[in-house]
């Protein structure tokens, strides 16, 4: 177990080395940089100042370097916790993630929990009452919501509240609460906004996981152990979760690893932009659209830590819960 | 039949249905009989007709008219009218245009006593059926003889131009990328999977080693990353052709490694070794054989996998990435909706999203229904 | 031998089970009865399809859906009181088949082993898992914590110790012949081979002191050694617990030797039921005589092996009058296809259902009047 661990980890290493570079690339591969665009804004204005303190800041910013320089000494500075400069905010990427990770891991963990507290029970109840009318509902609106888009709901949902509801602002506070220092009644106006982008959230995955769910129990309830169980004389619902759901929450752990990790940072990025959240998505997409490439850059990265962390921390539960995968 | 009182057996004929057993009869047979897979199939159908192949003839107006109505509010078809005539004939209600003194905005009224009737084949602006045949009647209109009247079904926007046309000629684009990108996902996906698959050894290993590292980054993130890389001045057929490279690029890897999984299994059976004893060569092997028996598999994969692509592009789009304006996708189409101003004042902006929403309902059902059809274990 | 009480233990009497399908209803068990008594051996013999395994599962009342069973059967459950012996009568296909009362019975005095070994531990519990699961469930054990002499002496339902646990998981492993107890009760059904998890399950019914184990085809899927030795096991445990057993198979040789009485099934229906050597000596029904005959014999010169003439029929399209006519040698045009062959004792302690024999033609006047004509001959 030992070994398998260490070597996990280490090939992990090298797959972030190698994305980081892959996605340095990437987000360079625009035309131009970051301070084109800025010049073009200034000059839009009015301003044709910035012409000439054009090249020092593409000194200040190591813009004027080759391309590998460049990457060289972001990633030894990403190493250490330094994830550059946020050329649009002036500050260093690692603070404004910083002020947006909370926020963004609460709204995650909230998306998830609605998920899954839905979805598995609802899943369990769909196959173990197959074709009942119940479960055509179920598997009805499952459908429906499988095809719904996140950010096109988003949409909707900001129709609703700003023309029916007449609310002006849709985002995590309300307006008195949006700078405020974090109070207990803070608190309570944030999970007053916060299901709204959480079901949204929710919808896809719910849809999702339920059909999974029921298919994976379905599957399971063919085999032959599941009828022996109940030749033993076990009540139904015994059956159905100590020896039925047991055995297909497999592939479902897999997904919740591999999807939960990187969601803390990117779980709905469209959605949070539609609704202009204060989380990592629209960073990123600002990043994307300023060429803003230390921070498009770092999310970029971070997510696909996150990714990597989850396969491994799924790995590992996965072998804690069936025995069978231990062998390796 | 127990220990009834008469035992005797009544004398009964009855004729044997006689029931085909070609594989491809049973899966029309049975995608017959999923009537959610049939509406797909038809809603589908009636997206390609209207928005694919001849939008000109279905929208009223051709994509880039600007009309003086600024983004004006929805003349949809009336029968009734305000004093309760009925009217046989549909017909809209004129525009006034008004200034809002409260948000000292342009606005745009019903005027109840100026009635335009529609016809049906009106003549209207000319324009090439399929890009060569010239033509200029459309489906419907304003009745010739108004010819100060307009029809905006959905509204229209910020230059005045017809909202409901132009979500057809959206259409087109977006459901050509999203069945275009498909077709190149699966050309490298299987081609590289069924390669794979089928030769093992170091190809294996390089492809495997491809996918593993396509799937370490998550797709929406990445695609996004992409798509910004694609410049902005780039003319719109390259940009529309590298967004479809960008999504074929990062999908291809799943399919590539379920292909593998198939042929893998797949040339071990009889009728591969078969053909290696009659010296057939491997590439003969692969895409007259092994390819083909995948068949069923990847059409379902494939149908499935278009919902996403639409939904991947019109995100770009929306964004501001991509495919811009003046360019007209269902995503760029969205950006008017993006905004709370928008959002209050002129909401049709967001009818864009049904026909988005019931585009990838009926792919989904058809994919759903396909995949019923052609498993045969399935009830 | 064991003694051969006459307790009835299981009454079956007239058992249908039926299955609306799509296609029509299939019969899949029509007319069954037989009694299974205390300590004894009922064998029950049948190709595959019969409707063997359905029988055992409507005693478990445990027909899957959509089927639905309709009979009489009769559990006759015994408990001290107090010295005297109570039997309590619980009709089976009365009871709710997730209530109480079937669920007591399942497991707890009727216990059932399965075909398939390889999957019918779940495999992430391991071996004394699910021995601990069964007694929990339904064993009495000594309530010991009670602060007083009276404690030892209450037996009630409790959760075992892990101690506990332990100690009769290993005893329950060591007395159905596991080699190394100690270590195999930490084992997962992945760990075990073939014939060790037939063993494990047979621990596992046999943990809760059964009056009655019904063995679904629990060799078939073993090599014929270890067959050999579960089938001695299973005499063995019989004995020394006095348990019966309902042996069902498709294999002759076995049921020879473990069972004394046997019933033959056709197509869901009885054919024959007599003790083993009866049946082996002196067949009375066709179908008896032909699978019989289609073993082969050591020392026999032969040139081709005999087979059953014709093939199971399809339930949608079952042969008029007695069942089994198309294939049977001793087939009465006239009279087996037009009139149904009741099911009757045709000698002591012998009945079959055939119209070879006068008992098995019912009373009715048309009946009888087929029966007395002359022999038409066979085109």
């Amino acid at each position: 177990m030992g070994s398998f661990l260490i070597r996990r980890v280490f090939y992990a290493i090298i797959m972030l080395f190698v994305v980081s570079f892959i996605s340095f690339i990437i987000i360079s591969l625009p035309q131009g940089d970051f301070m084109d665009q800025k010049i073009a804004e200034l000059l839009a204005r009015g301003d044709a100042s910035a012409l000439n303190t054009v090249d020092q800041y593409r000194e200040r910013y190591g813009l004027d370097k080759p391309l590998i320089t460049q990457y060289w000494l972001w990633i030894s500075n990403f190493v250490r916790g330094d994830f550059g400069l946020s050329f649009q905010f002036d500050r260093p990427v690692r603070e404004l993630i910083g002020q947006r990770l909370a926020l963004s891991l609460i709204l995650s963990l909230t998306t998830l929990t609605f998920t899954w507290a839905i979805a598995i029970p609802v899943g369990v109840y769909s196959a173990v009452n197959q074709y009942s009318i119940g479960d055509q509902i179920v598997t009805t609106i499952a459908f429906l919501g499988l095809g719904v888009p996140g950010f096109l709901l988003a949409l909707l949902v900001l129709y609703v509240a700003v023309v029916v509801l007449n609310q002006d602002v849709v985002g995590l506070f309300s307006q008195e609460f949006q700078d405020a220092p974090w109070s207990l009644a803070k608190v309570w106006d944030l999970m007053k906004h916060l299901w709204v982008p959480a079901i949204i959230g929710a919808v896809t995955g719910t849809a999702g996981t339920i059909r999974i769910m029921r298919g994976n129990l379905l599957d399971t309830f063919g085999q032959a152990f599941i009828e022996a169980a109940r030749a033993r004389g076990l009540k139904q619902r015994t059956v159905v979760w100590r020896h039925g759901v047991r055995m297909a929450i497999t592939p479902l752990i897999i997904i919740l690893g591999t999807e939960a990790f990187p969601g803390i940072l990117a779980g709905n990025i469209l959605v949070e932009r539609v609704l202009n959240l204060p989380t990592i998505g629209p960073l990123y997409i600002n990043a994307l659209l300023t060429q803003d490439m230390y921070m498009a850059g770092t999310v970029l990265v971070l997510i696909v830590f996150m990714l990597l962390v989850g396969t491994l921390v799924t790995d590992l539960v996965l072998a804690w819960i069936d025995p069978r995968v231990r062998l390796d | 039949m127990s220990e009834e009182t008469t035992n005797l057996v009544a004398e009964k004929q009855e004729d044997k249905k006689k029931v085909s057993q070609n594989y491809w009869s049973l899966v029309w047979w049975k995608f017959r009989k999923n009537r959610l897979a049939l509406i797909g199939a038809v809603i589908m159908v009636l997206y390609y007709i209207t928005c694919f192949f001849f939008p000109e003839f279905f929208a009223p107006y051709p994509k880039e008219l600007e009309s003086d109505f600024l983004e004006a509010r929805p003349t949809f078809p009336q029968f009734r009218d305000q004093e309760g005539n009925f009217s046989l004939r549909p017909f809209v209600y004129g525009l006034d245009e008004e200034i809002d003194t409260a948000t000292r905005s342009r606005t745009y009224v019903y005027n109840y006593d100026v009635k335009y009737p529609l016809s049906l084949f009106v003549k209207g602006e000319p324009y090439k059926l399929l890009g060569v045949i010239p033509a200029s009647i459309r489906l419907f209109g304003v009745d010739s003889d108004y010819p100060d009247g307009q029809v905006f079904l959905l509204g229209t926007d910020r230059l005045g131009r017809d909202q409901f046309s132009r979500i057809l000629y959206g259409g087109r684009i977006s459901l050509f990328i999203g069945l275009f990108s498909v077709f190149v996902t699966l050309f490298i996906g299987v081609t590289l999977g069924a390669v794979s698959g089928y030769y093992g050894g170091a190809t294996d290993i390089i492809v495997m080693r491809i996918t593993e590292l396509l799937s370490a980054f998550p797709r929406e993130p990445l695609f996004l990353a992409l798509g910004a890389a694609v410049p902005i001045s780039w003319p719109s057929t390259q940009v529309f052709f590298m967004v479809t490279i960008i999504l074929a690029v990062i999908s291809w890897g799943g399919l590539a490694r379920q292909v593998r999984g198939l042929v893998l299994s797949g040339r071990e059976e009889q009728y591969v070794l078969a053909a290696q004893s009659f010296g057939a060569s491997d590439r003969r092997i692969i895409f007259n054989h092994l390819i083909p028996a995948t068949l069923s598999h990847v059409i379902v994969i494939a149908t499935l996998m278009i919902p996403g692509m639409i939904i991947l592009e019109t995100s770009l789009s929306f964004l501001g990435l991509g495919l811009v304006p003046p360019t007209v996708s269902w995503g760029t189409l969205l950006q008017n909706a993006n905004t709370i101003r928008a959002i209050r004042f002129a909401p049709w902006y967001l009818l864009v999203v049904p026909f988005i929403l019931f585009a990838i309902m009926a792919y989904n059902m058809l994919g759903d229904g396909l995949r019923d059809a052609l498993d045969p274990y399935s009830k | 031998m064991t003694k051969k009480t006459r307790d009835p233990l299981v009454t079956v009497k007239d058992l249908h089970v039926e299955f609306d399908v799509r296609d029509g209803i299939v019969h899949a068990v029509d007319g069954c009865s037989f009694n299974i008594y205390r300590g004894q051996t009922l064998g029950i013999i049948g190709e595959s399809g019969c409707g063997k395994s359905i029988t055992a599962k409507a005693i478990m009342n445990m027909v899957p859906k959509p089927g639905k069973m309709r009979g009489e059967i009769t559990f006759y459950e015994k408990s001290d009181e107090d010295g005297g012996e109570i039997v309590n009568q619980i009709r089976i296909d009365q009871t709710d088949p997730d209530g109480e009362t079937i669920r007591k019975i399942r497991g707890g005095h009727i216990a059932m082993i399965f075909q398939e070994p390889m999957s019918s531990l779940t495999p992430v519990y391991t071996a004394g898992f699910h021995i601990l699961e069964a007694v929990n469930l339904h064993r009495f054990l000594p309530a010991e914590k009670i602060g007083d002499q009276m404690g030892k002496n209450i037996q009630k339902k409790r959760n075992l110790s892990e101690k506990e646990a332990r100690t009769i998981a290993v005893d329950m492993l060591q007395r159905v012949g596991i080699p190394n107890a100690e270590k195999r009760v930490d084992s997962y059904p992945f760990e075990l081979s073939g014939g060790q998890r037939q063993r494990v399950m047979i621990a596992i019914a046999l943990s809760t002191y059964p009056d009655l184990l019904i063995a679904d085809e629990p060799t078939t899927a073993l090599d014929v050694s270890i067959e050999a030795q579960i089938l001695d096991l299973m005499r063995e445990l019989q004995e020394t617990q006095g348990m019966a057993i309902m042996f069902i198979t498709h294999n002759l040789g076995v049921i020879a030797e473990i069972a004394a009485e046997i019933v033959v099934m056709y197509m869901g229906k009885q054919v024959e039921r007599s003790t083993t050597i009866e049946i082996f000596e002196n067949p009375k029904h066709p179908y008896t005589k032909a699978l019989l005959g289609s073993i082969p014999q050591i020392g026999e010169k032969k040139t081709s092996l005999e087979t059953i003439e014709g093939m199971v029929p399809s339930p949608f399209d079952l042969p008029p009058g007695c069942v089994f006519h198309p294939r049977c040698p001793d087939y009465m045009p006239g009279k087996c296809d037009r009139v149904y062959p009741q099911y009757a004792q045709v000698e002591e302690g012998h009945w079959a259902r055939c119209f070879l024999y006068d008992a098995c033609w019912p009373d009715t006047p048309e009946a009888q009047q087929i029966k007395n004509q002359e022999a038409i001959a066979a085109d």
